[in-house]
């Protein structure tokens, strides 16, 4: 049997107040917003705090979403503009240095046990530049189709095939150059 | 080799899901146009393995819990507690007003009515207060000395 899709969930939550239905939204796509968030912002806390805000808005407010749109592409769009907001309001506090300071050993402290391999893919990711981080943690993290990406990021679609493909190309440069002194 | 651009979505997707070994004749014969076996095997290894770590991550993130919508409260205090719009309030204060305004102009008015009436024969209207006037009889007999005049 298949799944009610997240824009039928969204619209019964909306119109009949079916918290279950709210429920399974939010355990499909918590995670993964977090995930997107963390990569994205290089910060776990507020990755998850921003995934929060976004879901107890839609909570509190349903009709934030149209159901006639894609749920993915609002989702994570959402996302995106918040941590813009969050960074321009950062900007102007003193302490924005420091947090991103902080935060770089994020994801590489999560590493230590890990083989050196996969050390290498995740660091590498972690070093890309924004624009292309963020295409290849969408397609190859949160699963969304080129054209959901394309949306999000408001880019072509082949802008976005090239960018996921040029990650791949730098992912790859920055791990045989890691592997090169220990050979 | 064909450009970066017009690369198809199935060898993107491809490269998440199948090593180049497991490739069937199309897919082979796609991704060739593209890429050679050594290279598909190469980024398919990068894929494989960010998606292996990236599945670990979620146990670093908090699950954070959503608030409980409120209890229902008793149907009294849902009374006391219902919200309307100032615009309602204010339209309602103002209308007692007015009500109360016309309920002492007419009060005023039937005792204007009553004061007009005196001088007529009342001794069988009812007043507004439905209390019966009385009128005093005065025969000849009893009538004032001062209050006859002699024309």
């Amino acid at each position: 049997m298949s799944q009610p899709s997240d824009e039928a969930l969204l619209e019964r939550f909306a119109q009949h107040k079916d918290r279950k239905a709210f429920d399974t939204v939010y355990n499909r796509y918590f995670f993964s917003l977090c995930k997107y968030l963390g990569w994205l912002t290089q910060e776990s806390d507020t990755g998850a705090d921003i995934a929060q805000n976004i879901f107890l808005k839609l909570l509190e407010q349903p009709q934030v979403f149209d159901t006639r749109r894609n749920f993915k592409v609002w989702l994570y769009s959402s996302a995106k503009n918040q941590w813009k907001n969050e960074l321009r309001n950062r900007s102007t506090r003193a302490g924005h240095l420091k947090t991103l300071t902080a935060s770089d050993t994020y994801f590489t402290s999560e590493l230590e046990d890990k083989d050196n391999r996969l050390k290498a893919v995740f660091a590498a990711v972690n070093q890309l530049n924004e624009i292309h981080r963020e295409v290849f943690v969408l397609k190859y993290s949160n699963g969304l189709s080129i054209q959901e990406i394309s949306e999000v990021c408001q880019l072509a679609e082949g802008t976005v095939k090239s960018r996921i493909f040029n990650a791949l190309q730098q992912i790859k440069k920055h791990v045989s150059t890691r592997k090169t002194p220990q050979t | 080799m064909n450009s970066m651009n017009e690369l198809p979505e199935e060898l993107l997707d491809l490269l998440a899901q199948k090593s180049y070994q497991e490739l069937n004749a199309t897919e082979r014969e796609m991704v060739s146009r593209f890429l050679s076996p050594e290279s598909y095997d190469e980024y398919a290894s990068l894929v494989s393995d960010f998606q292996q770590m990236d599945q670990e991550l979620p146990a670093t993130a908090p699950q954070l819990k959503l608030p409980e919508p409120q209890e229902k409260r008793s149907k009294l205090y849902q009374l006391f507690t219902y919200r309307i719009p100032a615009y309602q309030a204010v339209a309602a204060i103002f209308l007692a007003l007015v009500l109360f305004q016309f309920s002492t102009a007419s009060r005023s008015g039937s005792v204007t009515d009553d004061l007009h009436t005196l001088g007529k024969d009342t001794a069988s209207t009812p007043s507004t207060y439905g209390v019966q006037k009385v009128g005093t009889p005065l025969s000849e007999d009893d009538y004032p000395e001062e209050l006859i005049f002699n024309l």
